[in-house]
């Protein structure tokens, strides 16, 4: 692992009553490929919607290249995740209403990019994913794998430093969800962006350089799989 | 089946409830008064203002009163389709328990009957107020008779009527929904609209054309009235063309984000929006028309009638965008909770709350203010062909419209604002983990 680029110290969250983290500590570095699992209701999307600034967290410190992301105004946060910051989320949500190529480039055209320049890289994205084919195509016309590598495409478009994927495989199949995880992960490792991947699933967590486990709030660290192979 | 009836429209919450009795109450208080100046006799007894009072226009007058349940069955259109996923998780639930597709039909009815009936009795209320603001001693221009009232079987008609027609309303929101036990279908999506309205305008363009060949005075008040009417339907049954249209031309165009959300919205499913914004055109319509007439009446005469009845004009139509103000915000309430998956992603890829809010207006505006502008046009041409324009009344219309279209931007700008509670509910990370 080079330099940290993420950190979180002690962060709580809660909801109402319910306390989702409780002091949630990690860091991920620059180019790292990190899997967060841990049991249903351990808090892992609400530790990844704080590491990636949608949520603020009432407690504890979220550090991002030096600055402190907890400390920053909903505009200046808005701002960062839209510049820096790739979200895959475990259903797409894509933009119902457009197609695919569109909903690529529309991170793009929220930077002020000319049209034609917006769709173009949109097109090579999908290209690379292997969705170019589904280009015109509109959300409710895609398979669910396809759906995904154009949520992908949209989240790595604006060439982001870090990648948030929440259950990016929960709603795949088996062979549909190894696609969509290599294509993930091949396109991040190209592009140097760190990965936070939140999932149950341990055959997905394997493929990360190191996996943190979750529990009741609270990380659990362990040795990483490539250490643990013989 | 009642009781559950009840049951289901009190889960459909407060807002739904309210706006669909305060609707039909308007509408039953408006055609109360309709009723009632249809019973005036030729000599009244008391002194009203002579567009209720002189026999020659209580037909125009009860005309205006009627078209002005226009805007707010279009409310009550929108009120009906509120929070339509969470009833439709209900419905399919009762499916579920056993119940038939002519049950929910039943219960949908039933949904809508409660409120609307009791809407409807209360609009005795509304009619008793209108009579007491606008007829009493109190009101300086008298518009609303207290020497005669509507029999008591001409109130259970109205009443019954109304309660019936928010039903109908109702049912025509969600005639395109199946209900399974397995969840809520929607019928195949229509094809993109078609400019037929048009041919409502052709025949009302006859209707005008037929009065340069001398009719009769009473014909022709009776043709001006239809071919008005048939000119608000035509532009009404135009606005979801004019939306497509408008928001194609600009989706092909713009570099803008929030108007590709918003013009992409409208081109997928142009008629929600565009029947939010159909009254929009019938009130520019009536304005365009009123535009076009008002300089050449004003400057003719020093009669104060002209004066009052043209302010009358312009206090009715700012009523009407008041309606249309909630009409427009019900839909984008409505609109926002739909989308609510994608638009919480949007944000939490780096949309802000401003820029949602940009693409809602624009959503609406690209419908709207088209069909607003077509609607000023066709008043313009419609009365100016008449032979009503002047250098004066030229600089008039251009004025008329300009305001038009201001106080339609204006209508847009509160319905949105009206919503920030709503777009800030569609962007909370919890509507990221729905399917």
């Amino acid at each position: 692992m080079t330099g940290v680029l993420l950190a979180a110290h002690a962060v709580r969250k809660a909801f109402g009553r319910t306390e989702a983290l409780r002091g949630a500590t990690l860091s991920i570095g620059d180019g790292e490929v990190v899997a967060v699992t841990g049991p249903s209701g351990s808090g892992k999307s609400t530790l990844l919607m704080c590491l990636a600034g949608v949520l603020r967290p009432e407690a504890g410190r979220v550090e991002y290249g030096g600055r402190r992301l907890d400390e920053l105004s909903e505009r200046d946060r808005t701002r960062l995740r839209r510049r820096e910051f790739g979200l895959v989320l475990q259903f797409g949500q894509l933009v119902p209403e457009l197609t695919a190529a569109q909903n690529v480039a529309l991170p793009l055209l929220f930077e002020r990019h000319e049209r034609a320049a917006a769709m173009r890289s949109a097109l090579a994205w999908l290209e690379r994913l292997g969705a170019d084919d589904v280009a015109s195509a509109r959300p409710g016309e895609l398979s669910g794998g396809e759906a995904q590598r154009v949520a992908i495409a949209r989240a790595l478009v604006t060439g982001p430093r870090v990648i948030f994927a929440d259950e990016p495989t929960g709603a795949l199949d088996t062979v549909s969800g190894d696609r969509v995880l290599n294509a993930l992960l091949t396109a991040a490792r190209a592009s140097y962006a760190s990965v936070v991947l939140v999932t149950h699933d341990n055959r997905v967590a394997a493929h990360a350089d190191r996996e943190i486990v979750l529990r009741d709030g609270v990380v659990e660290p362990v040795a990483s799989p490539a250490a643990a192979t013989p | 089946m009642i009781r559950v009836g009840v049951t289901l429209t009190r889960a459909g919450g407060w807002p739904r409830m309210l706006l669909v009795g305060g609707c039909t109450a308007v509408v039953t208080g408006l055609l109360l008064v309709v009723v009632a100046i249809l019973r005036l006799p030729a000599e009244p007894a008391e002194r009203l203002f002579a567009l209720v009072g002189e026999p020659g226009l209580r037909g125009g007058t009860t005309f205006a009163t009627a078209m002005l349940c226009v805007p707010a069955l279009l409310l009550l259109y929108q009120a009906v389709r509120l929070g339509t996923a969470a009833r439709e998780r209900r419905l399919a639930a009762l499916r579920l328990a056993g119940a038939t597709p002519g049950d929910v039909r039943a219960l949908g009815a039933v949904e809508v009957a409660l409120p609307a009936s009791v809407g409807s009795v209360a609009g005795i209320g509304v009619y008793g107020l209108l009579r007491l603001v606008l007829g009493g001693e109190l009101a300086e221009v008298r518009l609303v008779p207290t020497s005669v009232a509507p029999a008591w079987w001409q109130m259970l008609i109205v009443v019954v009527g109304v309660t019936g027609l928010g039903v109908a309303v109702g049912l025509l929101a969600s005639r395109r929904v199946v209900v399974t036990p397995l969840g809520v279908t929607r019928r195949e999506a229509p094809p993109p609209p078609r400019p037929w309205g048009a041919l409502l305008l052709a025949v009302a363009a006859g209707g005008f054309a037929t009065l340069r060949t001398g009719v009769p005075r009473q014909v022709a008040y009776a043709i001006v009235f239809a071919a008005i009417a048939v000119t608000v339907l035509g532009i009404v049954s135009l606005a979801p063309w004019i939306a497509y249209r408008s928001a194609r031309y600009v989706l092909n165009r713009t570099a803008s984000p929030t108007l590709t959300l918003a013009a992409s919205r409208i081109v997928a499913e142009p008629r929600p929006v565009a029947r939010a914004a159909a009254a929009v055109g019938g009130i520019a319509l009536v304005a365009g028309g009123a535009g076009t007439t008002a300089t050449p009446a004003l400057q003719q005469t020093d009669d104060p009638f002209y004066l009052v009845s043209y302010l009358l004009v312009a206090a009715v139509l700012l009523v009407a965008l008041v309606m249309v103000v909630g009409t427009l915000a019900v839909h984008a309430a409505e609109s926002l909770l739909d989308r609510k998956r994608s638009i919480a992603a949007l944000a939490a890829l780096g949309t802000s709350v401003q820029e949602m809010e940009r693409a809602q207006f624009a959503e609406i505006a690209l419908a709207a203010l088209p069909v607003a502008a077509a609607g000023a046009l066709l008043g313009t041409i419609a009365l100016g062909g008449l032979g009503f324009v002047t250098p004066l009344s030229a600089a008039v219309q251009l004025l008329t419209l300009a305001l038009t279209l201001g106080l339609v931007w204006l209508a847009i700008e509160l319905a949105v604002r009206a919503t920030r509670p709503w777009v800030r509910r569609a962007t909370s990370v919890e509507n990221l983990r729905t399917a």
